[in-house]
């Protein structure tokens, strides 16, 4: 990214959101969930480590119903948000 | 939302033929969710451009952030240019490794490039860049350079590569009993060494 050093330091921040906005997630790597589509049995919710960064297994459960996925198994090996877990569910398509 | 600004939408995301049924209306703020999501992870290093035009203090405080660069690309006199390509280069982590054959040189004119965001850098990642059936067939890997303990170390297809490494990747000469094709042929010779010492056949009766 290039920047200009003499213009406010918010600039980076501001592209950065933008850039994001657009799926383009810098200097980060996948989020570390697994995710698997069932045919039936409900949500099967896992995380081994704690999750402190507001996502939960309620939550998980509401967001994979809007993608209208009942069924599936989902284990997070990672402290991540909800919006890492969408980019997971909605998978990498370039 | 028009639907001038739906088509230059889709064709932002490469959709050039599509239809599009507005079932409420839509707003412009959430212009990405109804179509497709993008997401892609990638490395980025911050190049800050004209710190000629700054104090020293201010390049100072930039230089300091991670992966920042200050540069000053005004052609008379650029600054920093070489440690913007050092930077690059430093992102992209790519390990070059060498092969060799067998008693020759190693090859120093074409590395194989490997990094950690394509395969990997170990040794199984060298192996499928050769052969697709290459990590079955490895016996062990001949491993010099920075990754090595000694030289060369015996390494399996666990074992992780440094830059400029050189590798000579032996085979196992197993046998498969020819039933999928292979092992039907010798891949070592169990002829005498010397020329001298093999038995001399009778010559054709004619």
């Amino acid at each position: 990214m290039v920047l200009d050093a003499s213009r406010p330091a918010a600039h980076k921040a501001i592209l950065t959101a933008e850039l994001e906005a657009v799926g383009m997630r810098l200097n980060r790597r996948k989020p570390d969930i697994y995710y698997k589509k069932k045919k039936a049995g409900g949500v099967a919710f896992n995380a081994t480590v704690p999750l402190t960064r507001g996502l939960d297994e309620r939550l998980a459960i509401r967001i994979l119903a809007e993608y209208k996925v009942h069924n599936a198994e989902l284990l997070i090996r990672e402290d991540c948000t909800a919006d890492d877990l969408i980019d997971v569910i909605e998978g990498n398509r370039r | 939302m028009s639907s001038k600004g739906i088509g230059g939408r889709f064709f932002f995301f490469s959709f050039f033929s599509s239809s599009f049924l507005s079932a409420s209306s839509l707003s412009d703020a959430h212009p990405t969710t109804p179509t497709i999501s993008l997401s892609s992870y990638i490395k980025c290093i911050y190049v800050y451009n004209k710190i000629d035009v700054c104090s020293i203090e201010e390049v100072d405080a930039l230089a300091r952030l991670p992966r920042s660069i200050p540069v000053s690309a005004r052609e008379p006199g650029a600054l920093n240019m070489d440690r913007l390509l050092e930077a690059v280069w430093d992102a992209m982590a790519l390990v070059r490794v060498y092969t060799k054959k067998a008693g020759g040189r190693p090859d120093f004119s074409e590395p194989v490039v490997l990094s950690a965001d394509r395969g990997g850098t170990k040794v199984r990642a060298l192996c499928d860049h050769v052969h697709r059936a290459m990590a079955g067939d490895l016996a062990h890997a001949l491993v010099w350079g920075a990754s090595a303990k000694h030289y060369p170390q015996r390494a399996g297809l666990a074992h992780g590569l440094a830059d400029e490494d050189v590798v000579q990747l032996v085979k196992s000469k197993v046998a498969t009993g020819g039933d999928d094709g292979r092992g039907r042929f010798k891949t070592a010779s169990s002829k005498p060494a010397r020329i001298g010492d093999r038995e001399k056949k009778a010559a054709l009766r004619t």
